[in-house]
């Protein structure tokens, strides 16, 4: 038995530092009993994603400014949102390949008194729980098995295209958080429309448009008998969890579907209460699902 | 050792019809082919566009002549070529059959019983036993054992095809043989592999049986084929009702194969008339990027195909959906009438790609472009790389059989050329 | 001045040599590339639930209507859900080139949402998208970041020099 030590700058992101308290809740008390060891950075800012559709620069900026952060104090980054992910890989392959971009981002780094030059990873929490931990780690410190629930695995778009800057998973097939969802015995088959974006995107500039898109995703979830879906990213969470009863409301609907964070089904498998992993803060019906997991202890 | 005029690398339609008119005028051939059978992609065709020939006959003519004419090593490769002067010295390796020809009678017992299935060349309703023929029409019809998937070679377990032998010609302890020879001229004529469908990940191939190949439909509609003839979906066994082929699978595309196929286009019409001849009820659908028909007699082969009832829509679709075990769904937008719609289909035809096969193995050294096919030295001359050397057929570039065999007649008349002494290309 | 290209429903003419000035913008994407096979449409979902077509956007694009493209609607109903970039067989990445479309948009002060807007006031103010969210648990409480168990927000100790550098990326051309 080796002493793994994995440390990462935590990334948490705009939308759980002010909104998805849940996830960061679950992470920083779930992690650490996986040896995973979080560091906080100090002077982060927004990770520059919805700057994309306003001003290159600007979003360019947000993101060397964050990575150049995590290198001065000689970390890797670990992100828990899919958005801010794609946008420090998108920057990472921009400032590689561009050393003009380089050199002006650069300039303006150094009014901040920072520096970019790559040495920075930047990992998302699935690759950290996957990859790095492993499936085999997880289920020997599984406590709660989840045999007999059959749960949607639903990875997101940014972490999966496009796949020559994102390269997580099979951008085609992705099946990572399948099997960290049953490395907790659940079971998690694929269903076709898995890849469908929850359309988070739309939130700004189309909010109904965004509802529209979610809705597809949760009937497609619920027709396929799932007793709930496992999310990795704050964005689409908030659309499936948060914005579910709205949907209801808006386009007539029934639904009824748990929606979880995987770190939070994780924390609740490993024994952790509901609190300790923010479950009293997901607006789907959670109680349910809870209480088979607490079943099968 | 022995000596040869002409070495000709490539049992397919290019390999042959060279074999044939060079042996046919006295040379001395001698034929090297990789598998255990004659005829290359040909063999594995139902019919020829555009005249709608069976390609059997073609075939059979060419192999025909062939056996009767021209020394022919099968299940064989050069292993190595150098050059002695005015000569290549080729070291060539047969491989072991494990089944003695001479006195197997082809009855095909053993394959018949063989416990193994492997799908062939990445085709999942084309399987074959360990001991096994070439699909499609492929003289002549003898099975040898791949010893990578035989139980016996395995662990002994498993001698099925030795105890149903009624003529005693398993030999499991057959061995290769390497001879060399010598040769004056040699004409590679390896041809190309299809692209392996299961790389383009959204039109998921390996998860859902009623997705095929352009090239699994020819050996489904061949009499000769799995199923003798029926086009059926392989979920059920039954005629599909709906059929969309999907062209440019793999091609023309940054991510795949960046080069056109030259023949997906034809392909899809082809099978598009395979499907209505045979399944008159069924809706056949289309969906393509361009129509690329050129050459005498394929605009009126378009239009054949089209007066029989098939719909072309002009739009390739972004992925395939399972709707059932027996159904899949695709968006598509049609150019013609600018509205998006969702097909629903019961039988998937992906025409997918060609790949290069000489850059993955090039013994003869032949300078070889970034699409992996060999260099055009120039417009005058793009069939003899290396002086003496020969690539011609698929192996050369994306070509119909038609242009496959006459690039092996122009090889031909090379060669005699230069025979004779009556050149001065080089 | 001869008129080249004229679009005949609405009687614009294309500016096509205006285009390929602003294209440079437009750094990692290549509308040229395109060859018209309308993959990207056909699996995107703006598509089918409001009537974008990537394909479309491309195409007027090339032909030069770039100004009639950026001051509509559609190009604000992408969702960058990536999936024409990572399906056009030519690399031609439609959401690229509407996320490049929308920087013209926004330079010129045309049709940009208000939301995006506040983003960016916030960004300036306080370094993050938003202001904490009250959020109810099922358990009908109200919670904020205060009064659960977390860490400070993270906050920038250089604000003037953080909102000079963000001033200065404004002026800047991509």
């Amino acid at each position: 038995m080796f002493n793994m030590h994995l440390t990462y700058g935590f990334y948490p992101g705009c939308v759980i530092l002010t909104e998805q308290y849940a996830y960061e809740i679950a992470a920083r008390n779930v992690l650490p009993l996986l040896d995973v060891k979080l560091v906080d950075l100090n002077n982060i800012s927004c990770c520059g994603e919805p700057l994309m559709s306003m001003n290159k620069i600007t979003w360019l900026y947000l993101a060397a400014r964050n990575i150049a952060i995590a290198e001065r104090d000689d970390l890797d980054i670990m992100c828990l949102c899919n958005a801010c992910y794609l946008s420090f890989s998108k920057a990472k392959k921009l400032l590689k390949e561009d050393l003009g971009l380089l050199e002006k981002i650069n300039s303006i780094l150094s009014m901040e008194g920072l520096r970019y030059t790559g040495k920075s990873n930047v990992k998302h929490l699935v690759e950290v729980l996957h990859d790095d931990v492993g499936v085999d780690r997880i289920r020997e410190r599984i406590r709660f098995k989840l045999a007999g629930l059959k749960l949607a695995s639903y990875t997101g778009c940014h972490l999966l295209r496009p796949s020559s800057i994102v390269k997580v998973d099979d951008p085609e097939n992705p099946s990572k958080l399948n099997r960290l969802v049953e490395a907790l015995e659940a079971s998690s088959p694929h269903y076709p429309e898995e890849l469908e974006c929850c359309g988070a995107g739309l939130l700004i500039p189309r909010p109904d448009g965004g509802l529209s898109y979610a809705s597809i995703q949760l009937k497609a979830i619920v027709n396929r008998g799932f007793d709930g879906v496992v999310t990795v990213c704050p964005a689409c969470h908030k659309m499936l969890d948060g914005k579910q009863a709205a949907i209801n409301q808006t386009l007539g609907l029934n639904v009824e579907l748990p929606v979880i964070y995987y770190i939070q089904l994780l924390g609740l498998a490993m024994g952790l209460s509901v609190r300790d992993v923010g479950l009293h803060l997901n607006q789907s019906p959670c109680d349910k699902l809870i209480a088979r997991v607490r079943r099968n202890g | 050792m022995d000596e040869y005029d002409v070495l000709v690398v490539g049992g397919g339609v290019a390999g042959l019809q060279a074999s044939v008119d060079l042996a046919g005028i006295g040379l001395k051939v001698y034929l090297v082919e990789e598998k255990h059978a004659l005829g290359g992609h040909a063999a594995q065709l139902y019919k020829i566009a555009p005249q709608l020939v069976d390609s059997r006959e073609i075939v059979e003519e060419l192999a025909g002549k062939a056996f009767r004419n021209v020394e022919i090593a099968l299940h064989s490769n050069v292993k190595s070529i150098r050059r002695a002067g005015d000569h290549f010295m080729v070291e060539v390796e047969e491989k072991p059959k494990y089944v003695s020809w001479s006195i197997c009678n082809g009855c095909l017992k053993c394959v018949e019983k063989c416990p193994i299935k492997t799908s062939y060349n990445s085709m999942k309703t084309i399987t074959i036993p360990a001991i096994y023929t070439i699909p499609g029409n492929t003289p002549p019809r003898k099975p040898i054992i791949d010893a990578e998937r035989c139980l016996y070679f395995k662990d002994r377990s498993c001698r099925i095809c030795e105890e149903a032998c009624p003529a005693n010609a398993i030999d499991f302890n057959q061995k290769a043989l390497t001879s060399m020879l010598k040769c004056k001229f040699i004409i590679v004529a390896t041809g190309f592999n299809m692209y392996n469908p299961s790389r383009v990940g959204e039109y998921i191939y390996d998860r859902h049986p009623n997705i095929i190949t352009g090239l699994e439909l020819e050996l489904m509609s061949n009499p000769a084929g799995p199923t003798k003839g029926s086009i059926v979906k392989p979920s059920s066994n039954k005629p599909p009702r709906s059929v969309a082929i999907i062209s440019c699978v793999g091609s023309r595309s940054e991510k795949h194969l960046k080069h056109c196929c030259r023949i997906g286009c034809t392909a899809g019409l082809k099978h598009a008339y395979y499907i209505l001849d045979k399944l008159p009820e069924a809706e056949v659908y289309i969906l393509y990027n361009d129509m690329r028909v050129p050459g005498r007699g394929y605009e009126e082969f378009y239009r054949l195909v089209r007066d029989k009832g098939i719909t072309l829509i002009r739009g390739i679709p972004s992925e395939i959906r399972k709707l059932s075990d027996e159904e899949l769904s695709m968006k598509i937008y049609d150019e013609a009438s600018s509205k998006l719609y969702r097909l629903i289909a019961d039988l998937v035809v992906l025409e997918v790609g060609v790949e290069a096969k000489l850059g993955k193995v090039n013994i003869f050294n032949i300078p070889i472009r970034e699409d992996g096919f060999p260099e055009s030295i120039s417009i005058l001359n793009s069939i003899e790389p290396i002086p003496n050397i020969f690539v011609v057929g698929c192996a050369q570039s994306p070509l119909n059989i038609a242009e496959s065999i006459t690039q092996a007649q122009a090889a031909t008349g090379r060669i005699i050329a230069k025979i004779r002494g009556k050149t001065n290309l080089h | 001045m001869v008129m080249v290209l004229v679009d005949l429903t609405t009687s614009k003419e294309s500016r096509w040599n205006s285009s390929r000035s602003i294209l440079g913008i437009i750094g990692d994407q290549k509308p040229y590339s395109c060859y018209q096979c309308s993959k990207c449409s056909s699996g995107c979902l703006s598509a089918e639930l409001l009537e974008l077509m990537p394909h479309q956007v491309v195409s007027m694009i090339k032909l030069g209507f770039l100004d009639e493209v950026i001051s509509s609607d559609i190009i604000w109903l992408c969702a960058y859900c990536l999936k024409c970039v990572e399906r056009c067989p030519q690399n031609v990445a439609p959401a690229e080139a509407i996320l490049a479309l929308r920087n013209i948009a926004f330079e010129r002060g045309v049709k940009t949402p208000e939301g995006y807007r506040l983003i960016l006031e916030n960004v300036f103010e306080t370094g993050w998208i938003q202001s904490f969210q009250p959020v109810i648990g099922r358990d009908g409480e109200i919670y904020v970041r205060d009064n659960l168990d977390l860490p400070k927000k993270p906050e920038i100790s250089n604000m003037d020099g953080f909102r000079e550098a963000l001033a200065k990326t404004l002026g800047e051309e991509g």
